[in-house]
């Protein structure tokens, strides 16, 4: 199974990073920084749906993580607890009601002031066009069902499938227990293959 | 072997069944066709959810990151009391988000106003001469003032009112608690405090339903967005028991 056996906190290498962290040695920071910092951003843009606010959350993460610094006390492994705050993060921007969850399309232009972030579609380059537009297809149905399924749903999903943590991870994240989580992903799921059950036939 | 769950098949795609469960289940998939169609449906669906773009941080990412920590991330927060900061900072990072701060705040001072009632004495005098706690079978509890009247320090109206007195050694105990879930194994349920001076609680009073109905008022904290929610909830989760 995955990760199943029940580890120490402390054999965990990232929290190894935070406690240095925490005797002071900011560079143990700026690695948890550099290690995570693309699977908060995904996580957050998976969630949300906006690639802008994604980054920005992810930023409030890691400062909240640094501000943590002193009070910092190794629960659980280290990604558990930074996506329990991630996960926060996103439930309080969805939950704050100021925009819904929307699907940032491919071809939308990216809303940040720089050059156009770096989207990576597997092999996408060498692709038919018809074969590009069918994964885009694909992709924009998926975004669109994550939207509407609840968040716990979500969260378990994404964490799980898409950032590799183990269900006993993720139930560390939710707050939930693993047997919870076997169910959320599995409606997830269902909810998935319910909406793209013409793209799955066709395949 | 019957056919597994379609829950279990999903557990088993993803690795997370015990090692005697997936024994069974990928012998069942070697004889049964419609089964390893369904796990090959799920296979697509995971397929599909792979395809799904990975974003790179923008470039100026990490720079802006550190740009805001040099001018807001080093401050720390005021702290007027270091151990209600720890207790509030463990919060609004294991529990309460931005959201439901407010709510916390007056679901906080509903409580107060339902505790500030008991202690009015107009509810103990109402109260008082026809209350007598219960268990959930029905049998009378002795009244925690009878047992704690040795005690000259606590005021007679929390002597008379047992459940207010557990509610307020819960609520005088949220600094010593990291998550809710560590309320119902905290020490007081061996006496209150926990410690040398700790206080007993008569044990058929632990068996009370409404023991922890603060507790039922605070894990639905976290669900709250209005005042109104709060006064529902402590109407059905037992605190306007007293009222």
């Amino acid at each position: 199974m995955k990760q199943k056996e029940r580890r120490s906190p402390h054999d965990d290498p990232d929290v190894q990073l935070m406690l240095r962290f925490q005797n002071g040695e900011e560079g143990a920071f700026q690695q948890l920084f550099n290690k995570h910092a693309s699977s908060v951003v995904n996580f957050a843009f998976r969630f949300l749906g906006n690639r802008a606010r994604a980054e920005e959350i992810a930023q409030d993460v890691f400062l909240q993580v640094y501000r943590w610094q002193e009070r910092y006390e190794p629960k659980a492994k280290f990604s558990t607890w930074l996506f329990k705050i991630a996960n926060n993060h996103c439930l309080n921007e969805v939950r704050k009601g100021e925009y819904r969850v929307s699907i940032d399309t491919l071809d939308q232009p990216y809303d940040g002031e720089d050059e156009a972030p770096t989207r990576a579609l597997p092999d996408q380059e060498g692709w038919p066009g018809d074969e590009l537009l069918a994964a885009k297809e694909t992709a924009d149905r998926i975004k669109d069902i994550l939207s509407r399924i609840p968040d716990t749903q979500r969260t378990a999903l994404l964490l799980s499938r898409l950032e590799g943590l183990s269900y006993q991870e993720v139930a560390g994240v939710l707050g939930c227990t693993e047997k919870a989580v076997k169910s959320l992903v599995f409606r997830a799921t269902q909810s998935l293959r319910v909406g793209l059950k013409d793209i799955l036939n066709t395949s | 072997m019957s056919h597994p769950l379609q829950e279990d098949l999903v557990a088993y795609r993803d690795s997370e069944l015990s090692a005697s469960k997936r024994v069974q289940i990928a012998a069942h998939l070697r004889s049964c066709m419609a089964c390893t169609q369904e796990s090959a449906q799920l296979g697509r669906v995971d397929e599909a959810l792979a395809s799904l773009e990975r974003v790179s941080p923008s470039p100026d990412f990490a720079t802006t990151f550190w740009k805001r920590l040099e001018q807001e991330g080093r401050r720390e927060p005021e702290i007027l009391d270091e151990r209600a900061s720890r207790w509030w900072q463990i919060w609004e990072v294991e529990w309460l988000t931005n959201w439901q701060i407010g709510s916390a705040v007056a679901a906080a001072a509903s409580l107060l106003i339902v505790i500030s009632y008991f202690f009015s004495g107009s509810f103990i005098s109402q109260r008082s001469t026809h209350l007598t706690p219960t268990t959930p079978l029905g049998e009378q509890v002795p009244l925690a003032g009878q047992a704690l009247s040795a005690r000259p320090n606590i005021p007679v109206q929390v002597q008379q009112e047992p459940q207010l007195f557990i509610d307020y050694a819960i609520l005088a105990s949220l600094d010593k608690f990291s998550y809710f879930d560590e309320i119902p194994t905290f020490p007081y349920m061996e006496g209150i405090g926990g410690g040398p001076s700790g206080l007993d609680i008569p044990s058929a009073l632990r068996e009370d339903p409404s023991f922890f109905m603060h507790y039922q008022l605070l894990k639905k904290m976290e669900q709250l967005q209005h005042l109104e929610s709060v006064l529902d909830a402590s109407g059905s989760g037992g605190a306007s028991q007293h009222s």
